[in-house]
């Protein structure tokens, strides 16, 4: 569970990190655009642009990760923009410059469901923004100018904006599915381990059953005393019975690979067995030296 | 039988026991029991002498493998037979790296009969030639 709820975290900063990305590209552009010919344009474009640029070290592998967090420098990032464009739009439409209405809004909206961030509210939210905002300005504050823009406005912003909604949609359906197979591919490995795990304890098996082996050997030869027959019978069988326990303990509780690893070692189940398996090979040879003092 | 000596390395010290004192009883032959590849250079000279060397493949996690002191065992040009006993399955990759060596690999459990039989085998045939 732990890990889903990290890959969803990780994606959700690297979308917010595409987004600032952008933002901070096209605001350079269009500063880049205005230099000699305007000041104000340019200053109007760093705010985006250093809202951006400042996001970029907060959204860095090393500093802390929360959706919250994600979320707030995403509309942090997505009003500065919006507000640049918006004012852009205004300043163009009240002069006599030849322009094209609400362009950005379109290429904003298009971006955001390019990207497609996460969570969706914020994606479904910022991208029904880009056609909010310009239809409002059009009736109230541009209601004057409306002859300066084209025929189309503001039909042809909200239908773009619909558009970009499904884009977005699909995308996501896509990064689903991209997700849930990375899951079936984790569970898979997972799966993998585990076998291994088990089979390794099949192998562990093999030395006490060699024991036991020789011991019958050595016995029906009449080679060994029955006191010493008797410690190597005895420690084999517990090991053997630990093993069965361990399985056993496993199948009952219904354990997940994690718990698994948790219950019976830090990073190796294997050598966290051997060590058990010494321990109590210490413990049985301790106890029959107890044994022959008494 | 030219067999004198036999060592063995084995991280279980049950299964030397028992093994040694099979040999001894069946084979006539003295057993250097082995616990750990430390073990095996430092006694390196001792070993040199003996006819034949059994190597447990994995000897104690994040050890030296039975296949490392092989190499170390030809490098110090043993000239003797070298047998390998393993626990694991045949698909284990220490395992697979043992039989690249052409060397007889036991697999775990096997009778102390076989043991000795294949032992007696292999004596033969090299004093034949």
């Amino acid at each position: 569970m732990k890990d889903t709820n990290n890959g969803d975290l990780k994606l959700e900063r690297n979308s917010v990190r595409y987004f600032i990305y952008v933002v901070a590209i096209s605001s350079a552009f269009n500063m880049a655009r205005w230099v000699g010919l305007d000041t104000n344009s340019i200053l109007l474009w760093s705010i985006p642009f250093f809202s951006a640029v400042i996001s970029i070290f907060f959204l860095k592998d090393s500093q802390k990760n929360s959706t919250a967090k994600n979320s707030f420098i995403f509309w942090i990032n997505y009003i500065s923009v919006t507000y640049v464009i918006g004012h852009a739009n205004y300043f163009l439409a009240t002069s006599d410059i030849g322009f094209s209405p609400f362009g950005g809004f379109k290429i904003e909206a298009f971006a955001i469901a390019l990207i497609a961030p996460y969570p969706m509210l914020n994606g479904y939210l910022s991208i029904l923004g880009c056609a909010l905002v310009p239809t409002i300005m059009y009736y109230t504050i541009l209601a004057d100018y409306q002859s300066r823009m084209t025929i189309q406005e503001p039909g042809l912003t909200v239908v773009t904006v619909v558009v970009c909604l499904l884009v977005y949609m699909y995308r996501h359906r896509g990064l689903k599915i991209e997700r849930e197979l990375s899951k079936i591919k984790t569970e898979k490995e997972n799966l993998e381990e585990l076998a291994k795990i088990f089979l390794s304890l099949r192998d562990l098996t093999n030395t006490p059953i060699q024991n036991l082996m020789l011991v019958s050997t050595l016995l029906i030869e009449n080679k060994i005393n029955s006191e010493r027959a008797a410690k190597y019978l005895n420690v084999s069988t517990q090991q053997l019975s630990l093993i069965s326990q361990i399985l056993s303990e496993f199948r009952l509780a219904d354990r997940s690979l994690e718990e698994f690893r948790s219950i019976y070692a830090q990073s190796d189940p294997l050598q966290y067995l051997k060590g058990r398996i010494v321990d109590l090979q210490k413990k049985v040879d301790t106890s029959f030296k107890d044994d022959s003092k008494s | 039988m030219g067999l004198k000596q036999v060592t063995l390395l084995d991280d279980n010290s049950d299964l030397r026991e028992l093994i040694s004192e099979y040999f001894e009883h069946s084979l006539k032959v003295k057993v250097l029991p082995l616990g750990n590849y430390q073990e095996l250079v430092q006694q390196m000279p001792q070993i040199l002498s003996s006819d034949l060397v059994i190597l447990d493949i994995e000897i104690g996690y994040n050890q030296p493998s039975g296949y490392e002191a092989y190499k170390t065992l030809l490098q110090n040009g043993y000239p003797g037979l070298i047998f390998f006993l393993t626990g694991h399955g045949a698909d284990h990759p220490l395992v697979q790296q043992a039989k690249t060596s052409n060397c007889i690999v036991w697999e775990k459990p096997i009778t102390g009969e076989a043991m000795v039989r294949q032992i007696r085998k292999h004596i033969e045939q090299i004093q034949s030639c």
